[in-house]
């Protein structure tokens, strides 16, 4: 390949390069692709399944209020079932995202505490569904 | 008394992992848009070195600012650390494939606004790698992929724009 000559586009101090516009094209296929692949918004959960580490530790009822405490490597996760929604009340980690996540309900929504392992996903009709949350660092 | 001998490099590698430092620190004061997700503004130092001073420079203040980030805010060998590094060993390997197709192919380079988009992309892919990996191996977490991606391209693409403004300036003052 014969090299030509820098056009204007390459100009030194243009903002945009040539080779810019090859990423930013990339970003605008990856983005649609990657919703599609990952990205359904649920319908309402009615199960949960809370994993800690890469074991499950339960699979519970959205239906039935009530309090489980996960054990994790930094403590336990205390998790809490009320009317129909589930979140992180309390966790031993330096971050707390985990619990400032707030509750979790449609299908597919998923909370995780990193630094302790704990994470928690909701199970919804068409098991694809999913709502974002925030994971913890 | 030992002394090390330094070279001008060194010191100059020193003063722009400060600044890097400096930056990560203020950034880690203010709340986050979104929980976990930092807009990672640090990184407009590690692109303005790698542009004016080569990866291997680029490579140094990032493992500073790490090291001496995570050891300032109480977070040195932690799991927000390993995360980090993990992020940084991904973004380091992007900003080093860009360079050198930079090099190869001159006239389709890339510039601050490229190497930072595919900087950030390779960061959160790496940090979210490791979380997957060694924290939490389960595939919920694949649910957060596509607007942790998205956050990474946008951050990515502003940290770019500060890069260019800064080298921009820099070119001006210095000729």
């Amino acid at each position: 390949m014969s090299h030509v000559d820098e056009n204007s586009a390459q100009k030194k101090g243009a903002l945009l390069k040539r080779g810019d516009y090859l990423v930013l094209l990339a970003c605008v296929i990856a983005i649609p692709l990657l919703f599609s692949r990952y990205g359904v918004v649920g319908s309402e959960g009615t199960q949960a399944r809370i994993n800690a580490g890469a074991r499950e530790f339960a699979l519970v009822s959205l239906q039935k209020n009530q309090t489980y405490h996960v054990p994790g490597p930094l403590g336990d996760s205390e998790i809490e079932v009320r009317d129909g929604r589930i979140r992180f009340v309390r966790s031993p980690c330096a971050g707390q995202q985990c619990v400032h996540s707030g509750w979790a309900h449609r299908g597919g929504e998923f909370i995780a505490c990193v630094p302790n392992r704990v994470s928690l996903v909701v199970l919804g009709q068409g098991a694809g569904g999913t709502y974002y949350d925030s994971i913890n660092f | 008394m030992i002394s090390i001998p330094t070279t001008r490099d060194d010191h100059r590698i020193a003063g722009l992992a400060a600044l890097a430092i400096a930056i990560h620190w203020l950034e880690s004061a203010f709340p986050s848009p979104l929980p976990g997700v930092k807009p990672g503004l640090a990184n407009v130092v590690t692109l303005v070195v790698l542009l004016r001073y080569g990866w291997s420079a680029a490579a140094w203040v990032t493992i500073l600012r790490i090291v001496g980030g995570s050891v300032l805010l109480g977070t040195f060998l932690s799991p927000a650390f390993l995360l980090s590094c993990s992020g940084a060993v991904a973004a380091l390997a992007a900003l080093g494939l860009g360079d050198r197709w930079s090099r190869a192919v001159p006239s389709w380079s890339l510039g601050p606004v490229g190497l930072s988009i595919s900087a950030a992309v390779a960061h959160m892919g790496g940090q979210f790698y490791a979380a997957y990996r060694f924290f939490v191996p389960h595939e919920g977490l694949f649910h957060l992929l596509p607007i942790l991606l998205v956050v990474a391209m946008l951050f990515g693409a502003v940290s770019g724009l500060v890069a260019h403004a800064v080298i921009k300036n820099l070119e001006i003052s210095s000729s």
